[in-house]
């Protein structure tokens, strides 16, 4: 996909496991496991807004466009 | 009742069908052994489509080779349609009822459906072409089963839809 996500990078800055971020913005660790693996399909304004507001970041420190990606 | 006890009449109405598929098939296979292992000395032979009926011992191995291909392709789509309807209540047994492979194998029995209208289409002027005895009878049914045919891939096309939209779903966090 062209949509890249970061998550697992911005976990890592943070010093952070999936499952903390689980508990704290109260998304089921699968959910959070298929954003991280970039399996999902889309993502609610909800959750971006949990995520950024937990881990403290920008919408596009989560999300980056790769020219060169493809499905 | 909840979809656990949705999904286990589906699976037993599944292993049923594909008991009947398999029980029809068999059948098949024994008939068409004993009527071919068994020549009757008076019986009489279909050399055309419609009631072109002639002795056995009247009908040449050329006649023979043709009516066989000509059939064939038919016999061919048939044994198709009956492995396309196993595997999909197999899908349907082990709880797969509504994915993409579901909506593939429906498509599947949409274009075997037409083949075979196509197929019993042409078989008369084949017959007729080939066997100087046979005449041309086309039956209008056969435009029905096209019909039906083309809508089964529609349903199949709306299904394989509908998956992904599921699957979209499902994948929304």
């Amino acid at each position: 996909m062209a949509i890249v996500v970061r998550l697992d990078v911005v976990l890592a800055e943070r010093k952070l496991r999936l499952t903390d971020l689980a508990d704290r913005v109260g998304i089921t660790i699968q959910n959070l496991s298929i954003l991280k693996t970039g399996k999902a399909k889309a993502v609610r304004f909800s959750t971006l807004e949990a995520l950024c507001r937990e881990l403290d970041c920008q919408p596009g420190d989560l999300l980056t466009f790769s020219e060169g990606g493809s499905e | 009742m909840n979809n656990s006890s949705h999904l286990q009449r589906i699976a037993a109405l599944s292993r049923g069908l594909r008991w009947v598929i398999w029980f029809f098939l068999a059948v098949t296979v024994i008939t068409t052994v004993f009527v071919i292992a068994i020549p009757s000395t008076n019986g009489m032979i279909r050399v055309g489509l419609a009631d072109d009926e002639a002795p056995l011992g009247t009908v040449g191995l050329r006649e023979r080779l043709t009516i066989v291909a000509v059939m064939a392709p038919a016999i061919a789509i048939w044994l198709g349609l009956f492995w396309t309807c196993e595997r999909l209540f197999a899908l349907y047994e082990r709880g797969v009822v509504f994915e993409r492979r579901n909506a593939q194998l429906i498509r599947r029995l949409g274009q075997l459906v037409i083949g075979l209208g196509v197929v019993y289409l042409a078989q008369p002027f084949l017959v007729s072409s080939l066997i100087d005895r046979a005449h041309v009878e086309v039956s209008t049914g056969t435009l029905g089963v096209i019909a039906i045919g083309a809508g089964v891939i529609a349903v199949g096309h709306v299904m394989s839809l509908a998956a992904e939209m599921a699957e979209e779903s499902e994948l929304t966090v």
